[in-house]
């Protein structure tokens, strides 16, 4: 049933060749697989298990800021604080998880649930002297690039990004074509019954939020080490989970490259509006985006994913 | 033969060089990058930046443009960053790749700034940042950024300067009342003034923080009051800052009373009448600053915009896209490399440039310009700048 996302995984790797020559492209690219990879993680819960969360910026930002706070406080290599990172993005996934689904929080309530905690995390970090409030910190270049992960390139980072998307669509393909795959999509869709067939559903649905969150905590470490700079905002604020939801639902939530279309159709498409209208008319490229975005909506509302499925249904 | 042939040959070719650089000369214009919120959260005082970057870039042109460049135009490329960090740091690195810009500016918020300035800076271009004030942007030696506006610490000496001048006979301010919004803008800015103060003698005897949009701040304006403070310092927006200072007159409560920046220099402040009445106030820049080039801005500004008066951050755009064309005039080159040493070495003493309070605009080691505040006192329901003497249109009155 779930085929290997080939074709999706080529264009990736064509797409990273084809901008190695531009330092411009490469920007567009890395961060078309970045908002990617995490939109592909959120699917991984939102769209197969039913964890509709609408608080992964938590987790994004607990990544970014774990690196920062260890480059610019202690020093430290961000190959040493990623580990570290996603281990605290699993644990914090792992406790909200269980609060939430041991007090039976489905749907909705768990998204609001979600959203609440990332709201937490961004009122705490705004005030927190030690990670620099809401002026944000900023991470130093110098030392081996390799080692504190600030190249003047781009391409170093295109081959990182593209490591880990990658990774997560290989990981993500080889788990929904398994056992777990078919347990969260039962969970997704009827819980009651899965309950009743005997999915251990307590568990799986906490591997898959724990799974999501680690993901996206590898985003948000990497986020901090391109951008070299963090504050609660950019990766802790709503409007990033929001960024991730809307990649997931213009692409297609029912599939795994759903969200990876989203975000590679919209992000050079915002990109593009920018450069070609926003430089002249400035807000139109907005206009022209959201109305893009309704577009989509309105007509394709299973996604552009699911353009291939209903042709060869009619 | 051969020879004439080489003759022809070489005066050939130094025509067609003499034209082409002519024509180069003539036609290309200089690149500065402005990056702005154009659209997004601060997108009016994205609006406001860009309406004073507009105004020096077209007085720069009818001035004759770069005279060292044979007179080339400067044309101002402008990137809306839609108030977001990443996109403010790939615009960045976009004028840089693909723009051609000789020097970049911006981008309104630190939070914006930052990650911009930092590509600018990997990348050997000039950044200079207008407005942005956390203190870490000029400390972290990096070697392509310079700021035209003051670090956000400097403002708490300026205040102990200023309460230092204003202690004149009996009527000393030894105590003083921090009154702050517990955001992060009040938070800090009296952790800045906490510090300064206690280093310089004065005591904090006092320290209320509020909520934004308290409808009742009679309880703070109490413990102030019961404080014994001689001086209030607050730290908010001008709608707590107005219900504040009618819980002090409501108490009989007259200490002398400085605001801070845009949360006090602000018209809403003036409709409050009586109670603001000599109450004193701290920001970058005063429309009536006593320089001529600040005068001549104001005028500028108003005619070539339905007489509007500009605010602080649209004087240091102005500056700052007049401060770029000396240094690019300076360095006589579109090359971001000479462009840079020019701006370190860049002294403004007059001109249009020199608009912003102090007598000389120059970049130390680290790329800050050493610039003061002034204080604004409202006197007979006007803001007139009464502190440094230097640029202050008359006294203090107490």
């Amino acid at each position: 049933m779930i085929r290997f996302p080939l074709i999706p995984v080529l264009l990736v790797v064509a797409g990273f060749a084809a901008a190695t020559q531009d330092r411009y492209l490469m920007d567009v690219f890395v961060l078309t697989c970045l908002y990617g990879t995490m939109a592909v993680a959120w699917n991984l819960a939102a769209g197969f298990t039913g964890l509709l969360s609408l608080g992964h910026s938590l987790f994004i930002g607990i990544g970014a800021y774990t690196v920062a706070y260890g480059v610019t406080a202690h020093g430290l290599s961000p190959w040493v604080m990623l580990p570290l990172a996603v281990l605290i993005a699993v644990v914090c996934a792992l406790a909200i998880g269980v609060l939430c689904f041991r007090y039976g929080l489905k749907g909705y309530y768990f998204g609001i649930a979600t959203l609440a905690f990332s709201e937490i995390a961004f009122f705490l970090v705004s005030a927190a002297v030690w990670l620099g409030r809401s002026d944000g910190m900023m991470l130093p270049a110098g030392g081996d690039p390799w080692i504190s992960l600030q190249f003047r390139a781009k391409w170093p980072y295109g081959l990182m990004i593209l490591v880990v998307l990658l990774a997560t669509l290989i990981a993500g393909w080889a788990l929904l074509r398994a056992k777990t795959g078919y347990y969260w999509r039962s969970i997704r869709d009827n819980e009651e019954a899965a309950e009743a067939l005997g999915v251990p559903i307590f568990g799986f649905k906490l591997f898959s939020f724990a799974l999501s969150a680690g993901i996206v905590a590898v985003c948000g470490a990497f986020y901090a080490c391109y951008v070299a700079f963090v504050d609660p905002r950019s990766v802790l604020g709503v409007e990033l989970s929001i960024q991730l939801l809307v990649f997931s639902i213009i692409g297609g939530m029912g599939l795994l490259w759903g969200p990876l279309l989203g975000a590679a159709i919209l992000i050079p498409a915002s990109e593009l509006l920018r450069i070609w209208i926003g430089a002249s008319f400035y807000g139109v490229n907005i206009v022209l985006y959201a109305s893009l975005l309704i577009g989509l909506a309105l007509f394709l509302p299973q996604g552009l994913g699911a353009l291939r499925w209903r042709r060869r249904v009619s | 033969m051969l020879s004439s042939m080489i003759r022809r040959g070489a005066a050939a070719a130094l025509m067609a060089c003499a034209l082409s650089a002519g024509a180069a000369l003539a036609q290309d214009t200089v690149k500065i990058g402005v990056l702005l919120p154009i659209t997004g959260n601060n997108a009016a005082d994205g609006g406001r930046m860009l309406k004073a970057h507009e105004l020096a870039a077209r007085q720069i042109n009818e001035a004759g443009g770069i005279k060292s460049l044979g007179g080339a135009k400067v044309e101002l490329v402008v990137a809306d960053i839609q108030s977001k960090p990443e996109i403010s740091r790939s615009e960045a690195d976009r004028l840089i790749t693909r723009g051609n810009v000789s020097l970049l500016m911006g981008a309104w918020a630190s939070a914006t700034t930052i990650p911009a300035m930092q590509i600018s800076d990997r990348n050997g271009v000039p950044f200079i940042v207008t407005s942005a004030v956390t203190d870490s942007i000029t400390e972290q030696g990096l070697k392509n950024v310079f700021r035209v506006a003051p670090k956000a610490k400097w403002f708490a000496e300026n205040v102990a300067g200023f309460m230092a001048d204003l202690n004149t006979g009996d009527a000393k301010i030894r105590k003083v009342g921090l009154a702050f919004e517990d955001g992060p803008y009040g938070q800090s800015v009296s952790k800045n003034y906490k510090e300064t103060l206690l280093a310089k003698g004065v005591f904090v005897v006092a320290e209320e923080s509020f909520k934004t949009g308290t409808p009742d701040l009679s309880t703070q304006a109490a413990k102030l009051k019961a404080s014994g403070a001689d001086a209030v310092l607050i730290v908010s927006y001008v709608d707590d800052e107005v219900v504040l200072l009618r819980a002090m007159a409501a108490q009989k409560f007259n200490p002398v009373i400085i605001g801070f920046g845009g949360g006090h220099v602000h018209q809403t402040l003036l409709q409050a009448g009586g109670i603001a009445e000599k109450t004193f106030g701290i920001v970058e820049w005063m429309p009536d600053v006593a320089k001529p080039a600040s005068l001549a801005f104001v005028k500028a500004f108003a005619a070539a915009f339905n007489n509007e008066i500009p605010l602080s951050n649209q004087a240091q755009a102005f500056s700052s896209t007049w401060i770029a064309a000396m240094a690019i005039d300076a360095a006589a080159s579109r090359d971001p490399a000479k462009v840079r040493d020019a701006l370190a070495r860049i002294k403004v003493t007059d001109g249009p440039a020199a608009v912003l309070p102090d007598d000389v605009i120059e970049f130390d080691e680290r790329g800050q310009n050493t610039v003061g505040a002034v204080v604004a006192q409202v006197i007979d329901g006007k803001f007139v700048t009464v502190w440094p003497a230097s640029v202050a249109q008359q006294k203090p009155v107490r």
